[in-house]
């Protein structure tokens, strides 16, 4: 502080209450003998509180604090304070972008010819097309994971009860049936990821609820390649959301598909999978638009021309289209 | 320590919401960006979580002004999303002060403005030393310039739009 006056930065750090209290002594000592001092002291006051009040005129709606975000799929919404409890699950933060170009209006499967030492791969390839199209009418037993029915087959994405509900019915049927389909309500992309563990032993590929498996199915069948070797296979740049680092990933259980990973904030991965283009299906309609919604936007699936977006996650509409966007 | 971010999280929810709508201008989106960051330092943990949240919250904010910059540039083709439209109901006196607010903090420099909404946002000197760089004792001479460009920048906004009303 200068010997005769304070400064208005002082004043403002001593009327927010902020100024060192060997400091506001001083200041109350000044203010004292000095009225010119107390004068700026009250313009500065009604300056702060003219500030405050503008301030205040640009503040969003008070609106009801919904509860911590932790995982989606916690609709039941215990109270903040059991949050840790649920703290292993924060991995649910993740989003999973699932972005194939055509795959669910081809007419061939994207796996690749099966390994001789995997038979049961090939046995299992034309498994997507069929289970897209035939599946989810015959299968799915509440309608409602059924409202909208794209125009593609396939997109059959299920609130996630639901969907390891269906899972048993699946492995019941294919038990019956002996063919070895993976989950009606997994997308042709996931039973691609899975397409080896349904095969060799299918409870365990099934048991686990659709809320627990992707991280870790993708971690572990998706191994790390060049750029080099990604573009090769797609024939052209794989997508990505620019200005993030991404990693470009082969499936082990079909190779023709290109996952590209980006680390969107610390909690938050963005997967795109990616075929190669000639092999999209031709007659999609470009620009349609289907959105499935349901159980409060835990699980989107959304088309945009011939690519197909899912969305895992509590993600917002808002941030969902921002993302679209971004991947267009 | 858990406690503490669960706490943090009912007491500093709403000053954060309010930080990042000054940045944002919609509300949804602030209101996401928030939830954004409390998801990460549930997963973070970090040391001050408050302080944290804040800076996240920011960095967030600055990469979504850079989307949507690029979103306006690159893409039409998909429809915005009603939500993030004004709300219509919204009184128009109090969207045009809004407005006027919003035009008068833009005017102040990024310092000035940053420092201001994390002191209304609830941070104390201290924090938003730390979150800044400025010396501790530079704030309050930061928030007082601060403040009077505000009004400033507010009062010949308000000059502007009567006389353009006529």
């Amino acid at each position: 502080m200068s010997m005769s006056h304070v400064d208005d930065g002082q004043l403002h750090a001593y009327l927010d209450g902020e100024l060192p209290q060997a400091e506001a002594w001083r200041l109350e000592a000044h203010l004292g003998e000095c009225p010119a001092c107390r004068g700026r002291l009250e313009e500065q006051r009604a300056l702060i509180a003219r500030a405050s009040e503008l301030l205040a005129l640009a503040a969003p709606p008070a609106r009801d604090i919904p509860p911590l975000p932790l995982r989606p799929g916690d609709t039941q919404s215990p109270p903040p304070a059991r949050w840790p409890a649920r703290l292993p699950l924060a991995w649910a933060a993740t989003v999973v972008l699932a972005l194939a170009a055509g795959w669910y209006l081809r007419g061939e499967p994207p796996i690749a010819p099966a390994p001789p030492d995997r038979p049961a791969v090939a046995a299992n390839a034309p498994a997507p097309r069929e289970t897209a199209r035939t599946v989810p009418a015959r299968q799915v037993p509440e309608p409602k994971t059924l409202a909208q029915q794209a125009p593609s087959a396939g997109r059959a994405v299920a609130e996630g009860d639901e969907a390891a509900r269906s899972a048993k019915a699946a492995q019941q049927d294919q038990m019956i049936s002996g063919s070895a389909l993976p989950n009606p309500q997994m997308t042709p992309l996931d039973q691609a990821a899975r397409a080896r563990p349904a095969a060799a032993p299918p409870a365990p590929a099934l048991a686990p609820a659709p809320t627990a498996a992707p991280a870790a199915s993708l971690a572990a069948r998706w191994e790390t390649i060049p750029w080099d070797t990604a573009r090769a296979i797609l024939g052209v740049d794989p997508v990505r959301i620019p200005n993030l680092p991404a990693v470009a990933k082969r499936s082990s259980a079909a190779e023709r598909v290109v996952l590209v990973e980006q680390q969107l904030g610390s909690g938050t991965v963005v997967r795109l999978h990616e075929r190669p283009a000639a092999e999209g299906a031709p007659g999609m309609e470009v620009g349609a638009v289907a959105l499935q919604r349901q159980e409060a936007s835990e699980r989107l699936a959304r088309y945009v021309g011939n690519l197909r977006v899912e969305i895992e996650g509590a993600l917002p509409a808002d941030s969902l289209s921002k993302l679209l966007e971004l991947v267009r | 320590m858990p406690e503490d971010l669960a706490e943090i999280y009912r007491t500093t929810y709403r000053a954060l919401v309010r930080f990042l709508y000054r940045k944002v201008w919609d509300v949804e989106r602030a209101e996401d960006l928030a939830q954004e960051a409390f998801a990460r330092a549930v997963v973070h943990k970090p040391e001050s979580a408050r302080g944290w949240l804040f800076v996240v919250a920011a960095n967030m904010a600055r990469d979504d002004a850079r989307r949507a910059a690029r979103e306006r540039r690159h893409l039409t083709l998909l429809k915005s999303d009603p939500t993030s439209a004004p709300a219509v109901d919204e009184a128009v006196h109090a969207e045009t002060e809004r407005s006027l607010v919003r035009t008068a903090l833009e005017q102040l420099t990024p310092r000035d403005r940053e420092v201001l909404l994390l002191w209304d946002a609830g941070l104390s000197y201290d924090e938003i030393a730390t979150q800044t760089g400025l010396a501790r004792g530079a704030v309050g001479t930061t928030l007082a310039r601060a403040r009077r460009r505000l009004v400033e920048a507010f009062t010949a906004g308000e000059r502007d739009e009567h006389v353009a009303r006529g």
